[in-house]
């Protein structure tokens, strides 16, 4: 992430060559949730297709970041991973040890390697506990450190996060969002972890504020060699963070690549509709640009569409996109590193707002806007 | 320019803008220490609090004062207790709330009478919070079957006959101190259990739950040291307002013979005995209905007030409307 | 005509941990088919604003006037609040869920809403209702008028929302972060259906939000707040290629670059203070970078600056100091290093001292502020009325006390040739309300009260 040098990561490897080892590895990892009703024996009425088939890999000392709509699966699957949820289906290893479903004592080692950082500063540290002691956890619960060296670590800690030390003996809520931000990433620091699952860290932040806790991650980073998966729902964020970027879309990974190529050239539909929409903090860009719009919203992952996911609200989808999911893999020219799920994707230059989809698509709701009769029959 | 001159001054005197005090003044409150700051601004809730605690001061010095009055609660006092008609006598200097029907003390009695009465309240509400906060958190904690279990099981103790179990209680059993304890919290630990069961479902839910799950810490650790400090609040003023149950299903099953056995003193047994003589001796009716009275309302109060310091945003929103 | 005037609106609420100024002196105008965009963090008084002119703030002292239409709107009696709110008003919440009653069919909602303001028969409000659901993009609306909100998605529920605020034509939309709780492909459709609401109702629009972007697109002119104050105004070109106040730079320079650059970002040092004990003198100087000792004994006045014809900000900064990176900033710097002494030092310890967010300092008192002071006495309209004729009939202005003052002065009025934000303002009126800022700034300075002067004019012009 340091701008001198734009060809080298922050952990000062060359980006281009992705020198770093594969730390993490997910494969078809599904998560369905149950739907139950009844008062006494409980059925199974339905499922969340929360998580529906990801494959994904993290290099040590890189940045994923994982991009989506709300609900499209993103803390799921970092949950998944974590091992805070049984996995429905697939496989997940790290450091080349099959963590799946491990029992929660065989899990334990893991858990001092994979931490995460959660979205909510008010809901992620206990409001009954004093500072020192939310950060100190870690060392409690592994047995690490007790007493005064304890205490003399999470003060460490607490500096290292930029926090006054002295505050140790503070309550959660007299300390600011992104102040609690910080706390939350002094306790996912403490036991060294290897790989920091960040989910949406800075969502919940204001946009002064945002800026310091990201900075601080990446200082963090550089110090202690971390690796990162950065969940966030932020376009811009995670363009600036991230080495590479996973698009997400109801369960599925749409397109993932090198953060420049996805940016670059968005060949996913879907990716080229979500980077139309972010709203760009600049008035002649934003003038200038012509935004995609799509039609309704996101489907229930309840009843997800058959085929490719996108198909209800895609400008490009045809036939098969209702029958058949494509595969994620390179398109066009693109490198094998950059990979698009989608039948027909988006050649460079062409503008997706002009396509007209080959199937009905009456059924994702009208279009807004079409229609301002409504209006005008009043008054 | 002079008037602007003053109010320069005026600003820099008021707004110092970094005075370091109020910063270290707040350093680490507790919440619980907040709300005490909170409840001291409450009128009606401090009151009823001395209430409390001069009911819990007679309740323990209950020897003692009825010594310092002369009338140990027991004491007949067939001649200057009992008009010759055989009535109780009124409210004297003798006995300043009058006597019974065979010539005691009411004052005395119903001094007598609070230790039961608080006893059994607070003993028995200890009990029902000790079991309902157990197994409510165990039932909300991890949910599935063992929730629809316990669920189900406080569903039955709500709805169980409360009378006519505390009747075969008490046949089979025989009356005592003990057993009024026993049913009493028997009955009220599934309200408890329920309303620690509704707060742990959604603190279960919270991510710092997820974090500590997160952190490798078993259950047992995120029950105690996550969970049950959360539930401090509630639990409570819950049991602030359970206290005042209790009391009044204590003196229910004294008044109905069922409670503590005659002739130690409970304001229900003196109520119940005071219904024949009501017409000739209404103090004997009214004093211990009014102690009951007293202190249920001093409970239920407090209980209120509790609410509003412990959870402060509540508090704002009805004083704005 | 102008459609919305605000004055000095000021908001309090007496709370037991002391009195939350949530607005301190808001004044802006609106006209018809305009968008005017309010951002700032959370807390920062844009809620509050908004919901003071719908009637909407329980147990507030409000002071200050909101004229619509030559009615104001804070005097107004219940009765005929409630038939401009809706018809003529229409407001969209922060909250989806919150806004929607929970026991009541969409559609229900929406009929009853119409039917409330206009004689029009149950059938016919139905089916307005039906399009209305159709315009935001509600799929089978003929089916889902018959939903309850919880059979709704988030989105769909803010949609609906939106439906009803819009179902009356509203001369004025209030939009509070409407599309902070969507998502971007939705908030795009929102936007879009906004701005083509605009094209053809010539609907006036205030879009509270926090995301800079999403005023960038939209809004005509933008006002940045900062703890309940009004910090900068100015049209949307103006303020985020020539910003003036250092939070609005700050702002704009803490969010990383559309291109994608990957150098560190600049984020704002320290956290927003506590409304009930703001810092002293400029409220943001605990955490500004450019901090000189008058920042913090003096509040600075809201004035005209050099970005454009009607580009204000409340900054001591010289009024010319406008715009972003190298060589402003550096000019910045060196008149923050040449004014800054002891007190502007000590005072940037304090954004480790100032951490205690609201709510938490519960028994901190409320310090009599300077602010506190300042607002008994400020008689914002006769003020500037006087001000106004003292620079019209030429006549000097008092001497201004401090020296740097007297410099900031002569500075706007050899301000930059400005570029017209709005064809609302003749060139030669822009001048002379500039002399008037300036003259302002330098004879009653240290009032917080915004300076009226452009807004008032636009009003009585336009
Ligand atoms: N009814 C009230 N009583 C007391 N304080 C209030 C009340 N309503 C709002 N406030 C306070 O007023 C300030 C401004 O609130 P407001 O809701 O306008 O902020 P905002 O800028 O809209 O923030 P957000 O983006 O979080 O919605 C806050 O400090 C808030 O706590
Ligand atoms: N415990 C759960 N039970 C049922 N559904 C769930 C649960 N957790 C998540 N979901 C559902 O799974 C989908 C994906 O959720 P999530 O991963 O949290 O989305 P995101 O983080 O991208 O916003 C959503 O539809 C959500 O409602
Ligand atoms: S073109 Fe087909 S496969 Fe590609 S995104 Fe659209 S619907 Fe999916
Ligand atoms: S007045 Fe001073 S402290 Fe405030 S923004 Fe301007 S330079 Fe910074
Ligand atoms: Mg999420
Ligand atoms: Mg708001």
């Amino acid at each position: 992430m340091t701008a001198a040098q734009p060809e080298v990561d922050h952990a000062g490897r060359d980006v281009n060559t992705q020198a770093g080892d594969v730390l993490l590895k997910v494969e078809g990892a599904k998560k369905y949730f149950p739907i139950k009703q009844g008062i006494i024996f409980q059925k199974e009425v339905a499922r969340v297709h929360a998580v529906d088939g990801v494959d994904l890999e993290v290099r040590s000392g890189e940045t994923l970041g994982l991009v989506g709509e709300t609900g499209c699966g993103k803390s799921t699957l970092a949950r998944l991973i974590a091992g805070l949820y049984p996995m429905t289906a697939g496989t997940v290893s790290f450091d080349g040890s099959d963590i799946t479903n491990l029992s929660r004592k065989k899990m334990r080692p893991f858990r001092r390697d994979i931490q995460m950082i959660f979205q909510d500063p008010y809901g992620s540290l206990n409001p009954r506990r004093r500072v020192g002691s939310i950060i100190g956890d870690p060392f409690d619960i592994h047995g690490v450190a007790d007493g005064a060296e304890r205490k003399k670590r999470v003060q460490e800690l607490m500096e290292v996060v930029g926090l006054n030390p002295e505050h140790f003996n503070r309550f959660p809520a007299e300390f600011s969002g992104g102040q609690r931000q910080r706390i939350g990433v002094a306790r996912a620091l403490a036991l060294r972890p290897k790989l920091i699952i960040c989910d949406e860290p800075v969502s919940a932040l204001d946009v002064s504020i945002q800026a310091q806790v990201i900075n601080l991650l990446d200082d963090l980073q550089n110090e202690f060699g971390l690796t990162y998966i950065f969940i966030a729902h932020d376009l811009s964020v995670v363009r600036h963070v991230s080495d590479r970027v996973a698009v997400m879309y109801l369960g599925k990974i749409m397109e993932t690549g090198p953060v420049d190529d996805l940016y670059g050239l968005p060949r996913h539909p879907y990716t080229n509709a979500l980077l139309s929409a972010v709203p760009i903090p600049d008035p002649d860009r934003a003038d200038s640009r012509e935004r995609i719009i799509l039609r309704g919203d996101v489907p229930s992952p309840v009843n997800p569409p058959t085929g490719c996911p996108f198909h209800p609200r895609c400008p490009k989808a045809q036939d098969i996109c209702v029958q058949e999911m494509p595969p994620l893999e390179p398109v066009f020219v693109d490198p094998p590193t950059h990979r698009t799920a989608c039948h027909f994707p988006v050649p460079e230059g062409e503008d997706i707002s002009q396509c007209t989809p080959g199937i009905d698509q009456s059924g994702t709701g009208p279009l807004v806007g079409a229609d301002l009769s409504a209006i005008t029959t009043g008054s | 320019m002079t008037l602007i001159a003053a109010d320069e001054v005026a600003e820099q005197k008021g707004g110092g803008g970094k005075d370091p005090q109020p910063t270290k003044a707040i350093e680490g409150r507790a919440p619980l220490q907040l709300a005490w700051a909170r409840l001291r601004k409450d009128k009606v809730s401090l009151a009823c609090l001395g209430v409390i605690v001069l009911l819990v001061l007679v309740a323990i010095f209950a020897n003692q004062l009825t010594d310092l009055i002369g009338h140990p609660p027991n004491e007949q006092y067939r001649d200057e207790g009992l008009q010759p008609n055989g009535l109780p006598v009124a409210p004297s200097s003798f006995f300043w709330l009058g006597g019974d029907e065979v010539g005691r003390d009411v004052l005395s009695r119903i001094i007598h009478g609070a230790r039961v009465s608080l006893l059994v309240g607070v003993v028995a509400t200890a009990f029902a919070v000790l079991i309902g906060v157990t197994i409510g958190t165990m039932a909300g904690y991890f949910g599935g079957v063992i929730d629809t279990f316990l669920s189900r099981t406080m569903d039955v103790f709500l709805s169980f006959p409360f009378l006519l179990f505390a009747i075969s209680l008490v046949a089979v059993k025989g009356a005592s101190l003990r057993i009024s304890i026993f049913v009493i919290a028997f009955f009220i630990w599934a309200n408890v259990g329920r309303i620690v069961r509704g707060q742990v479902l959604s603190i279960r839910e919270k991510e710092y739950v997820e974090a500590a799950r997160s952190l490798g810490a078993s259950d047992l650790r995120i029950m105690v040291v996550d969970v049950i400090p959360n539930l401090v609040a509630p639990v409570i003023v819950y049991s602030t307002l359970l206290i005042p149950t209790a009391i009044v299903f204590e003196a229910t099953l004294s008044f109905l013979g069922l409670g503590v056995p005659i002739p130690t003193p409970t304001w229900g047994n003196m109520i119940a005995t005071s219904q024949s003589t009501y017409l000739q001796a209404p103090w004997y009716l009214l004093f211990p209905s009014l102690a009951l009275f007293i202190t249920t309302l001093a409970f239920n109060l407090l209980g209120d007030g509790l609410r509003d310091a412990l959870d402060p945003r509540a508090a704002r929103v009805l004083a704005r409307k | 005509m102008t459609l919305l005037d605000v004055t000095d609106l000021r908001v309090s609420f007496p709370t037991e941990d002391g009195l939350v100024r949530a607005v301190q002196g808001i004044s802006f105008t609106l006209d018809p088919g305009q968008t005017l965009g309010i951002v700032g963090e959370s807390g920062s008084g844009k809620s509050v604003c908004t919901q003071t002119i719908m009637g909407l703030t329980r147990g507030a002292q409000i002071s200050g006037t909101a004229m619509f239409e030559g009615r104001d709107l804070l005097t107004m009696g219940d009765n005929d609040l409630r038939k401009i709110r809706g018809a003529e008003i229409g407001m969209i919440f922060q909250d989806p869920l919150s806004s929607l009653h929970p026991q009541y069919k969409v559609g229900w909602q929406i009929v009853e809403m119409i039917q409330a303001h206009e004689d029009i028969s149950t059938k016919a409000a139905t089916k307005r209702a039906v399009d209305l659901l159709r315009l935001v993009g509600i799929p089978q609306p003929d089916r889902r008028v018959d939903d309850y909100p919880h059979q709704f998605s988030g989105g769909m529920r803010q949609r609906a929302m939106i439906a009803m605020s819009l179902a009356l034509n509203p001369k004025l939309l209030i939009a509070d972060e409407p599309t902070t709780a969507l998502d971007v492909t939705v908030q795009a459709q929102i936007i879009d259906l906004i701005e083509r609401l605009q094209a053809e109702f010539n609907t006036a629009v205030i879009m509270i939000t926090h995301d800079l972007g999403v005023v960038a697109d939209i809004a005509d002119d933008v006002m940045v707040m900062y703890a309940g104050k009004p910090v900068e105004f100015a049209d949307r070109r103006t303020l985020y290629y020539r910003p003036h106040h250092p939070y609005t730079k700050g702002l704009i320079e803490s969010i990383p670059s559309a291109e994608g650059e990957r150098g560190r970002l600049k984020p704002i040092q320290g956290q927003p203070p506590s409304l009930i004990r703001l810092p002293s003198g400029c409220s943001f100087h605990p955490r500004c970078p450019y901090v000189m000792d008058q920042c913090v004994t003096e509040i600075p006045p809201l004035r005209q600056v050099a970005g454009s014809a009607d580009h204000r900000s409340a900054c001591w900064l010289p009024v010319d100091e406008v715009g972003i990176g190298g060589e402003v900033d550096r000019k910045r710097e060196q008149v923050a290093l040449a004014r800054r002494g002891t007190l502007a030092a000590e005072s940037s310890d304090v954004i480790d001292s100032v951490d205690v967010p609201d709510g938490s300092a519960a028994d901190v008192p409320a310090d009599v502020g300077a602010d506190t002071t300042t607002r008994g006495r400020t008689q914002p309209l006769a003020s500037t009325a006087t001000r106004a004729v003292r620079a019209r009939t030429g006549q000097p202005a008092p001497p201004a006390r401090p020296q740097r003052r007297g410099a900031t002065a002569t500075e706007a009025v050899t301000a930059a040739p400005v570029k017209k934000a709005a064809p609302k303002t003749s060139a030669k009126k822009a001048v002379a309300k500039k002399t008037v800022a300036s003259k302002t700034a330098g004879t009653t300075a240290k009032k917080t009260t915004p300076r009226r002067t452009n807004s008032s004019q636009n009003g009585s012009t336009s």
